[in-house]
């Protein structure tokens, strides 16, 4: 009885949303598999700038010393100079394997970004928008949204220490989140707008990473 | 030195670190990017040294990301004198910006590094601050207007102005013979606040940034791409001046034209179109960034040449720009958005 009701309600909602869509087809799906699936995803790793370089006092405390526990960086003392004491990050070789330094152009200075899984398109959606040109009419057409999940994460991102530092992971890593970007029709293809490269920095809020 | 002062240095100094680790440097990877981008679009060899740095200006201005973003290009904004819509588009920004922590109506050099700190201090101690407060404006005038090739220098300065402001600030409370101890851990509470002794949160992310830059770059140049023709002798189209217009299409000044020359000479907005390369980057950039092409598409012979249709453009441009600002406006004193 309560499957039958929930069946009918799940038919009535696509009833009333999306009877008038068509429904993706598994061709679309494998069109944006094609772009991202797999591509590595990366958040900020304690500093946006390389070599990560600060105080030893910035850089001490129990985030720093998660990742350092795990075995991705190790602090290096740098010269004294007569100042405060101040440390360099040095990804160890186990860390260099989820280590992304990003260089949005090839004469860009470097970012380092740590990766901590791979993305999985689980499901696309039609959605309908104003796709018409910002100095046309308004024209309503469909650009497809996706679905996806972050997997095969590397075993360092189990550990409780570094779940407790940084929370975000869990999120990340346990929830089906969906995309911002989206793709849209260019012939009769579905072409994402935005990062399809093999390794991307992940749709977070700029508050959100590594960091100390 | 008291641990005090001492430790108010060091809470300073590390977070003067995270501004130009996590702000300034990842701006000016997203600045370089979106500047290369577009200079390979027009393919343009270099602009003039004045045009660059009214690019930086306008991107700081508009595309903030930080508060630190909006208070230096605030301190610069006469660069962009002699352009008044966009000027109107960069102030509005920028006030929006420094709202978020209170310092429209206040110094904006003096609240990002020393807070309110000067609302407690007064007499001679706070003379000496204001003296600190003076030069450091003054070093700080104009800086992203100079020295083009070199942005990071340029950021680093305005951030190591501030942070001697507030070292000179802390130091003059410190040493105060007239403040009770009272007043001086007030004080202190203060300068502890300002945006200067705290990280930012998080970081600046070039790569979402740059794109959003680039698409700001060509909207300024449709903007900027509008003029009133006037026929100085009626009938003949060879007698004709032109003037750039100063305000926004979104304004009620914005001029109608006239074709009616017994009401005074006959009059048109004028608007050039960039061309049919740098029109599809446009496209491109926009596709990117908002989710649909910029341009209308064209019937069999191109796109529209009515004016109104290019009109629509400059308006258009007027609101994506607009929508820029929106999405890269702080929505705290340490928030970042990209």
């Amino acid at each position: 009885m309560t499957r039958a009701l929930v069946a009918g309600l799940v038919l009535l909602a696509a009833c009333s949303e999306g009877a008038s869509q068509p429904q993706p087809s598994g061709e679309a799906l494998a069109q944006i598999r094609a772009q991202v699936e797999g591509q590595r995803q990366c958040a900020p790793l304690l500093s946006g700038t390389w070599p990560i370089e600060f105080s030893a006092d910035a850089l001490s405390g129990a985030k720093v010393d998660a990742l350092v526990a795990a075995g991705l960086v190790r602090r290096v003392a740098l010269p004294d100079t007569g100042d405060r004491p101040r440390v360099r990050i040095e990804p160890t070789e186990a860390g260099k394997r989820d280590l992304w330094l990003r260089r949005l152009d090839p004469t860009s200075p470097a970012e380092p970004l740590l990766c901590y899984g791979r993305k999985q398109v689980v499901a696309v959606r039609p959605e309908t928008r104003d796709t018409g040109a910002a100095t046309g009419p308004t024209v309503k057409g469909e650009v497809l949204r996706y679905d996806y999940r972050i997997v095969q994460p590397p075993a360092w991102t189990q550990r409780a220490d570094i779940r407790a530092a940084f929370p975000f992971l869990t999120r990340q890593l346990d929830e089906m989140h969906s995309a911002e970007q989206a793709a849209t029709r260019e012939g009769d293809r579905w072409v994402l707008n935005g990062d399809t490269g093999k390794d991307a920095s992940a749709e977070l809020p700029a508050d959100q990473g590594f960091f100390p | 030195m008291p641990d005090r002062l001492q430790s108010y240095r060091n809470q300073v100094s590390d977070a003067v670190d995270a501004w130009q680790a996590n702000v300034c440097n990842p701006y000016i990877i997203a600045y370089n990017t979106a500047y290369k981008s577009y200079n390979d679009t027009f393919k343009k060899q270099n602009d003039s040294d004045k045009a660059r740095a009214e690019l930086f200006v306008t991107a700081a201005a508009i595309l903030p990301g930080s508060i630190l973003m909006a208070t230096a290009a605030t301190s610069s904004l006469r660069v962009l004198a002699n352009r008044g819509a966009l000027r109107l588009l960069a102030g509005r920004s920028t006030t929006r910006a420094l709202n978020v922590y209170n310092a429209v109506a206040a110094n904006a050099t003096a609240t990002f590094a020393i807070g309110k700190a000067l609302d407690i201090v007064k007499d001679e101690t706070g003379k000496v601050i204001k003296d600190s407060v003076v030069k450091a404006m003054s070093n700080s005038r104009d800086l992203l207007a100079t020295d083009p090739l070199n942005r990071d220098k340029q950021l680093n300065s305005w951030l190591i102005n501030h942070k001697l402001l507030a070292f000179e600030a802390a130091d003059a409370i410190e040493r105060s013979g007239s403040l009770s101890e009272r007043d001086k851990a007030r004080a202190y509470d203060s300068l502890r606040a300002a945006p200067i002794a705290n990280k930012p949160k998080g970081k600046i992310d070039p790569a979402r940034l740059a794109p959003k830059i680039e698409l700001g770059f060509y909207m300024v140049w449709v903007l900027d791409s509008d003029e009133l023709v006037t026929q100085t002798i009626p009938g003949n189209m060879h007698s004709l001046t032109s003037k750039p217009i100063d305000a926004l299409p979104s304004s009620r000044d914005y001029p109608r034209g006239n074709t009616d020359p017994s009401r005074g000479p006959v009059q048109w907005v004028g608007v050039t179109r960039p061309g049919g390369d740098v029109e599809d980057q446009i496209d491109k950039v926009h596709k990117h960034v908002r989710g649909n092409a910029f341009y209308a598409p064209g019937g069999w012979f191109g796109k529209s040449d009515a004016g109104q249709a290019r009109l629509k453009e400059v308006a258009a441009a007027e609101r994506t720009l607009t929508w820029l600002s929106d999405m890269t406006q702080p929505l705290a004193p340490l928030g970042l958005r990209t």
